[in-house]
């Protein structure tokens, strides 16, 4: 952030460059920075805070939407797809219990059997009738699968131990997923006999697709191994493995969060009671946050709003905050430059007040005793050396009085008048004042420029000090340049309360030693008309009328002084 | 203006001191050159009666006339320097400013002649009191008067008056037109150090720009 | 002598009058004037041998009247009075062009003698 100047913080009205100075610029700049960034910490910190929770608290009760949606899902789906189970090994049981064996040991009637199963229950595709050898005597259905022995699979085992087997989904010689229940009947001359029931898949696909309207983007079974029993719309195709882990145990339902892609899913899940299936839901919660911001758009607005508005203030305050020091710096500077120039030509004033002061008694004292002297030196009148004396006395008395009326214009026997109060157009006063050094300057070929604006306040002040003020810093200018010089007039409006008259001249210049003494009375570089009050008087009449002067002047290169007149008749200051 | 010394030279009271002595030693010397050429006359005319002319008393009436005029006029000058030699006794004292034109114009009366020009002024406004040194409040106006008659290049009316404001005398001294004079930036400049140096001020006239306003601060008026 | 015709300009009018006075009372035609336009208005007019000017005058200055006779009556001469020598340098050098000088002050009798010391050098060639 390198805005402190665009941002308008000033960058000093003086017009010299110095390192000084652009330390000065470059501290005001870290000022400015530290306060655009402290501010805008404290002012931000508690909205963003606020716009966190709200996410957390809107994450939060989303996901438990979502958990809650997903394990009602589950459960529904879960219950439908045990009873479609239940109800089919119940059938199945029922057939081979109710029915004599040797009834089920026809084709005929088996075909009939599963007639009757298709219209009540549907979903089954065949039947079959396996004898403890594992030999399936008996076959309805769309194969020729009569005859294959079984007594080797894993299954036929199974339902010899438990009584009932629900196998995994596998396409086998029909080439279409489907799962088979068998159940088992023990006779009553302890052989066994086995009814197999093929199931379509579909059965389970349809249970779930229905109960899947809403809740999850995804929902399948596996079984216990991870291979996919139904399809998958994005983790995996039929009978390939998941690509989500197989879920732990749990006779409950279950939603856990699941890593995923770099990503979270949401998944919930249930082991189906008597099968080797697991209900699977997945949701994915990753857009969370595009809902958020779509159902709190208005909050947003306002937060982004405030965001910006925020930081305008704090850019703003800053910058003025800064700008107000700077300024308040730059005041407090001038004040104690100018206090110190006050309290110098105060001292000066008092010093010459006090040695006239302490000079006057002796004085009186010689004057005294001259006096006597003299009349001393007259009473006697044969003295050799009598007329020699008087007239020495005479000559010392003479002295005194020179020397008394030296102090006495010390010590400043003097009134001061008021400021005047006219309404004065300076650049008509400054005219005035040139168009009175008008023969000289056409004497000496000095060509005189005016910078005037047009639109320029009207200054409240005394005619007679403004014009002895420019008339002296004119008759400066003049005294400064060669023949053929040039000298440059302009007044421009300083700021709402001071108009800056400069004087610019395209001399010789004055050297910095000199620019430190060019108000001080009695300061005279060349000479210019003997007494050197000149710059001082003016000096000491622009202090009077609550103005400034100043000088700005390099060697070789010329001088300028800057005059601030005030707008407003100011009350003087002594 | 060549008894006028030259702005860089004359800040000095001394050479104001020395410039109006200068003139008004001149006039002196024409003075007691008429006195003495009265006085010739007279000689001659009592020659004459000696050789049995008879003397027309008119004639020697007019003579009379002229011994008194220039006595008078001797009189005059001397009272006026003597009180310009004055002006070194004290250090600050108040002056009535009518007496000090008067001063003023009875000493400058040569130079003034020189440029041909005529001082208006009304002695009788007596009454506005300046307090200052006697010495810069002569030289002071001296230069204002002598600033004012340079603006004539060929003779003219100098017109003087005092004006009582509130707290200030303003002395205006009007003639043709300041900014022809040569050198005025650095006569003015004089006058300004030296209107300062007794509180005071001096401006050219918004209006008028033959006219040099040298404003005093007024005895009772408010003091610092 | 007796025939010459003085003409004495000084602003001091009564000085001159009093000179002129003295001069008829010795026989000499002299006239005054105050100025030195007046004195040349009178010099057209008349008849002068001699002129006598005081060097620092209103209007025009001695030198000036000097001059400008130079120019129209080349054979008038010219006497200039000085004061305390005061006058500077350029004009020392036309001070020095006139016939005769003057210093202030001067007794009648030096004035006649000057006049006659300038007449009689016209008897001479000039230069």
């Amino acid at each position: 952030m390198n805005g402190a100047e665009s941002n308008g913080i000033p960058n000093g009205e003086m017009t010299t460059s110095t390192p000084g100075l652009q330390r000065e610029s470059t501290r005001y700049r870290k000022l400015w920075r530290y306060s655009v960034l402290l501010t805008s910490i404290v002012a931000l910190m508690p909205l963003i805070v606020m716009m966190g929770v709200n996410n957390l608290q809107y994450r939060r009760t989303t996901q438990s939407e979502m958990r809650y949606d997903l394990s009602r899902m589950v459960s529904d789906t879960k219950r439908s797809l045990e009873f479609v189970i239940r109800e089919r090994v119940s059938a199945l049981q029922l057939v081979i219990s109710d029915n004599n064996t040797s009834d089920l040991r026809d084709d005929e009637a088996l075909a009939r059997v599963l007639k009757h199963l298709k219209a009540s229950f549907g979903g089954f595709v065949d039947l079959g009738l396996i004898d403890d050898d594992g030999l399936q005597r008996h076959y309805v259905g769309p194969y020729n699968l009569k005859g294959t022995n079984y007594s080797e699979e894993v299954w036929f085992h199974e339902v010899m131990l438990r009584g009932v087997n629900v196998s995994n989904v596998f396409l086998g010689h029909r080439h279409f997923p489907h799962f088979v229940i068998s159940v088992k009947r023990e006779l009553e001359s302890g052989q066994f006999v086995i009814l197999r029931g093929t199931i379509d898949m579909e059965m389970l696909t349809y249970q779930i697709a229905i109960r899947n309207r809403q809740g999850a983007d995804d929902a399948f079974v596996v079984d216990h191994d991870g291979i996919l029993q139904t399809q998958s719309q994005s983790h995996g195709d039929l009978l390939d493995p998941c690509s989500l882990p197989v879920p732990p145990f749990s006779p409950e339902i279950e939603v856990i969060d699941q890593p995923h892609n770099g990503g979270h899913l949401l998944v919930g899940y249930s082991y189906i009671e008597q099968s080797p299936f697991i209900l699977m839901a997945v949701r994915t919660y990753d857009d969370h946050f595009t809902d958020w911001l779509r159902a709190h758009s208005d909050l947003i607005g306002f937060f982004v709003g405030s965001v910006i508005l925020i930081i305008i203030v704090v850019f703003w305050s800053s910058s003025f905050l800064v700008r107000q020091i700077r300024a308040s710096d730059e005041r407090r500077a001038k004040m104690l430059h100018n206090i110190e120039y006050t309290n110098k030509m105060a001292t000066i004033g008092r010093l010459a007040a006090s040695v006239a002061h302490e000079i006057n008694n002796p004085l009186a004292i010689i004057n005294e005793k001259a006096g006597l002297l003299k009349d001393l030196a007259e009473h006697a009148e044969d003295h050799p050396y009598r007329d020699k004396s008087i007239a020495s006395v005479d000559s010392i008395i003479q002295s005194v009085e020179r020397c008394s009326a030296v102090t006495h214009r010390l010590l400043g026997f003097t009134r001061r008048m008021e400021p005047g109060h006219e309404m004065i157009d300076l650049r008509i006063l400054l005219q005035e004042v040139v168009g009175f050094l008008g023969k000289e300057a056409a004497h000496r070929n000095i060509e005189i420029q005016y910078h005037f604006p047009d639109d320029l306040p009207t200054v409240e002040c005394d005619r007679g000090w403004l014009q002895q003020i420019f008339l002296n810093l004119v008759n400066n200018a003049f005294g400064a340049v060669e023949r053929g010089g040039q000298i440059a007039l302009s007044v421009e409006r300083q700021n709402h309360a001071y108009v800056a008259v400069r004087v610019r001249d395209s001399g010789s210049g004055i050297s910095e030693e000199n620019l430190q003494h060019i108000f001080e009375p009695f300061f005279s570089t060349k000479g210019q008309f003997g007494t050197g009050l000149g710059l001082s008087i003016t000096y000491g009449l622009v202090q009077k009328l609550g103005g400034e002067i100043k000088v700005e002047s390099r060697e070789g290169e010329g001088s300028t002084f800057v005059v601030l007149i005030p707008i407003k008749a100011v009350a003087t200051m002594e | 203006m060549s008894e006028g010394p030259t702005p860089h030279a004359d800040h000095d009271a001394l050479a104001f001191m020395g410039a109006v002595t200068a003139s008004v030693s001149h006039d002196l010397s024409n003075v007691l050159s008429t006195i003495d050429q009265v006085s010739g006359l007279i000689e001659d005319m009592l020659i004459a009666v000696e050789r049995g002319v008879a003397i027309d008393p008119a004639r020697l009436e007019m003579v009379q006339g002229r011994l008194a005029h220039q006595t008078k006029r001797g009189v005059t000058i001397v009272r006026k320097l003597n009180t310009l030699g004055h002006t070194t006794d004290d250090p600050v004292r108040q002056e009535d400013l009518a007496l000090v034109f008067s001063t003023l114009l009875v000493l400058m009366e040569r130079m003034a002649s020189r440029r041909r020009i005529q001082v208006i002024f009304d002695p009788e406004q007596t009454g506005h009191m300046v307090e200052a040194n006697p010495v810069t409040l002569y030289h002071l106006l001296y230069h204002a008067l002598l600033l004012v008659m340079d603006s004539y290049s060929d003779g003219g009316d100098v017109t003087l008056d005092l004006v009582e404001e509130e707290n200030s005398t303003s002395i205006s001294i009007a003639g043709h037109d300041l900014a022809s004079v040569e050198g005025g930036g650095d006569r003015l400049a004089v006058i300004h150090v030296l209107a300062d140096q007794i509180g005071g001020k001096a401006m050219i006239d918004a209006d008028d720009p033959g006219c040099l306003e040298v404003v005093l601060p007024r005895v009772g008026g408010t003091q610092e | 002598m007796k025939n010459l015709n003085l003409l004495l300009i000084d602003d001091e009018l009564e000085l001159v009058t009093t000179l002129v006075e003295r001069l008829e009372i010795r026989g000499i035609q002299a006239e005054a004037a105050s100025n030195g336009r007046d004195a040349l208005e009178r010099v057209r007019q008349g008849h002068f041998d001699v002129v006598v000017a005081d060097l620092k005058m209103p209007i025009m200055s001695g030198i000036e009247v000097m001059q400008t006779l130079r120019e129209e009556f080349p054979d008038i001469k010219v006497v200039l009075i000085t004061g305390h020598g005061s006058s500077d340098d350029s004009s020392q050098q036309m001070v020095e062009r006139a016939d005769g000088l003057l210093l202030k002050p001067f007794s009648i009798d030096s004035l006649i003698e000057k006049v006659n010391e300038v007449v009689h050098l016209g008897d001479m060639p000039h230069e």
